[in-house]
């Protein structure tokens, strides 16, 4: 029975192996309670997250972007890839200015935008 | 007294720790999205012409502005209130007292966007149909 412990450990160090696991981004997205449920499509989405430092990291790969420039790149390449919508993951205590720099870019390149929010029922019961 | 722990009890602690360890790192938490719109005139052409709509201006203090505006054009100063609470408290007074038609929130560029969320979560308790504009550190709408 030992030998089935170390085949199960094995196993899960060969699933951690092959995970892709790198750094978290930590946002703290904004709260709501009544907003109501949108099913997600993750087909055609794109991510751009806003960490409280307000770096622009986009996607999954976290690429971090200084400048508008290279946001607008980024979100060019996205678009010729099949992307239609980005998914905004803000940090809920930065200035609502950058929602408007991302929603202006977005509207340029012809995609929609959506910011993602925190659904939290609890407060309402 | 000494307990035997036999291999199966064994097993059966590694998967509860690995499971636990799964779910503690786990980001469980329900999300959805505030869509935002290219077009954001769309609602006020489906207000009825007895309807009044609300501006509500959310700036960097956490303070919400509020205009009342009639059918007509009137424009109509109610003062502001501070915090999502008050907020969700005078929409719903409003709501029976004028019948609103629909709110135009409009966010400073120096706000939070906790406060934007709080404002759009406001209208959707009480069900008022909501439009919502972020400007920009200029002003401008976007």
């Amino acid at each position: 029975m030992l030998r089935l412990i170390d085949i199960v450990l094995i196993l899960l160090f060969g699933f951690i192996s092959i995970s892709h696991i790198d750094r978290s981004i930590a946002v703290e997205l904004p709260q709501a309670s009544y907003l109501p449920e949108l099913p997600p499509d993750f087909e055609n989405w794109a991510v751009v997250a806003v960490d409280e430092s307000g770096a622009w990291i986009c996607g999954f790969d976290k690429l971090v972007m200084q400048d508008p420039a290279g946001l607008e790149n980024w979100l060019l390449g996205e678009k010729e890839a099949g992307v239609t919508h980005v998914r905004l993951r803000m940090e809920k205590t930065r200035p609502s200015a950058e929602v408007a720099q991302l929603k202006s870019l977005c509207e340029q390149l012809d995609l929609a935008l959506a910011l993602e929010v925190l659904v939290n029922r609890e407060s309402v019961e | 007294m000494k307990l035997e722990r036999g291999p199966i009890t064994r097993l059966i602690d590694v998967t509860l720790i690995i499971l636990i360890g799964f779910l503690a790192i786990a980001d469980l938490g329900e999300r959805t999205s505030l869509e935002l719109p290219r077009e954001v005139n769309a609602m006020l052409d489906t207000l009825q012409l007895d309807q009044r709509r609300l501006t509500l201006h959310g700036s960097a203090d956490g303070a919400y502005h509020m205009e009342l505006v009639s059918a007509s054009g009137l424009r109509r100063p109610l003062g502001m209130v501070q915090g999502a609470d008050t907020l969700q408290a005078v929409l719903g007074r409003l709501k029976e007292e004028h019948g609103l038609g629909g709110v135009d929130i409009e966010i400073e560029g120096t706000a939070i966007v906790q406060y934007a969320v709080d404002a759009v979560d406001a209208c959707d308790l009480h069900e008022i149909p909501r439009e919502i504009r972020f400007l920009d550190e200029s002003g401008a709408a976007q």
